[in-house]
């Protein structure tokens, strides 16, 4: 009587290591309200990263505007974010092959 | 994005009509089995999230994601079509070191309708009916209801075609099967080197495809580059199929110059495809009359020279 083969090779925990070392999609991706402090009115944006120094990476539809401070909020049940104002610190046009058009990727800072 | 999603309208509890995206990766028994539960959920968690975000770029908003599953919404059909067909590339090219051994299939479903109540708890018959289509679906495939065919640009409802489906609990479903196909990926390079030169020092230093290649202040690292802003293990090269991957795992972030554009991209525990030559600057932003840290090509032909 033998053994039936292995269902994977031994190299198999490996490859998926080496998967997760690409640390794209590291960052799960969520719905958060976007805003002017000053407005009463939100809209929907995507969060897309938060690095160590508390700034937000966000994906919009439209360029924000530099000088501005605005809110983002995490919707209800979600924890929420660190800081209560943010200000425009770079804006690019989505560059990635995969990304639609009129895509732009916003990093805002917290506000002092 | 949804700009039309106010606040003012979810307070109201008012309906919205939106395109529903439900996209499911069946349970891999066999996955669990080899990996250990955790490192399984967290290898599938990845996935969903590499897909999420994949969703995110094509204007969609992720209103739930789980290791099995996500759901995202969108404004416009032809979004999601192309979010859809995006994600199966994604899922493709995500898991063809693994292809021989693992199959993983996404299962689609595309509904219109109303959704109401806030993010990302909103509810209604168009996200049961997109998450009905996705586990009626055959493995890979893109399925759309009627009210999501009925308004696609003409160009984007190309090659849809009428299937019956078994529909789980309400019997056979009349669908839309929705055609995808991957551009094809590049052929492996017959052999694909790196060269990395130190304009400071002109040391220069040639790499073939193999290990992650370490970049830092540290002993270990295999490019050491030594002043205050770099960070012991500032960046990573990963050897992914043919492409090179630059991993910032640094605490002041990397700057990449690419060489012919001469567009910068700022990297901050991100990653990105190497282009064919550059520059990096590492723990500090680019500054004129500052040469960068390291210069480098990749390639795969004839060597050319570096300034």
């Amino acid at each position: 009587m033998t053994l039936p083969d292995a269902l994977f090779p031994p190299d198999f925990a490996a490859r998926i290591d080496a998967l997760m070392r690409d640390p794209r999609g590291s960052f799960c991706p969520r719905a958060v309200l976007l805003g002017e402090v000053d407005a009463a009115e939100r809209s929907v944006a995507t969060l897309v990263g938060i690095d160590p120094q508390g700034a937000l990476r966000l994906l919009s539809a439209q360029p924000l505007r530099d000088g501005v401070r605005y809110t983002v909020e995490a919707p209800d049940g979600q924890a929420p974010l660190p800081a209560a104002a943010y200000l425009l610190d770079s804006l690019r046009p989505g560059s990635r092959p995969g990304d639609a058009s009129a895509l732009w990727v916003c990093t805002l800072v917290p506000a002092a | 994005m949804l700009s039309w999603w106010k606040q003012h309208a979810q307070r109201a509890g008012l309906a919205q009509t939106v395109v529903a995206l439900h996209a499911e990766i069946p349970p891999l028994n066999a996955l669990f089995l080899e990996l250990g539960e955790s490192r399984a959920r967290a290898f599938l968690q990845r996935t969903l999230q590499r897909l999420g975000h994949c969703a995110a770029a094509h204007h969609g908003v992720i209103s739930r994601l789980d290791t099995t599953s996500v759901l995202v919404l969108f404004a416009q059909a032809d979004d999601a079509l192309d979010a859809a067909r995006a994600m199966q590339c994604e899922l493709r090219a995500w898991a063809q070191p693994v292809a021989d051994v693992l199959a993983l299939h996404l299962h689609i479903g595309l509904s219109r309708g109303d959704v109401r109540g806030p993010l990302p708890q909103c509810e209604g018959q168009t996200i049961v009916r997109a998450t009905a289509l996705a586990a009626a679906s055959q493995p890979g495939q893109i399925l759309l209801d009627d009210a999501v065919a009925q308004i696609l640009p003409e160009a984007a409802s190309a090659g849809l075609e009428r299937v019956l489906c078994e529909d789980h609990g309400f019997g056979q479903t009349l669908a839309w099967l929705c055609p995808w196909d991957c551009a094809p990926t590049a052929a492996a390079a017959p052999a694909c080197w790196l060269r990395i030169v130190q304009p400071a020092s002109g040391a220069q230093q040639l790499f073939t495809l193999g290990m992650p290649l370490h970049i830092g202040r540290g002993e270990q690292a295999q490019v050491r580059v030594d002043h205050a802003d770099v960070s012991r293990q500032h960046a990573q090269i990963a050897w992914r199929d043919t492409r090179c991957t630059l991993i910032d795992t640094s605490r002041n972030g990397t700057w990449l110059r690419c060489g012919d554009s001469g567009v910068v991209l700022r990297l901050q525990h991100t990653a990105t495809a190497l282009p064919a030559q550059g520059a990096l600057y590492l723990g500090r932003q680019p500054q004129p009359q500052q040469p960068p840290d390291l210069l480098f090509e990749l390639g795969a032909a004839a060597a050319r020279h570096l300034p």
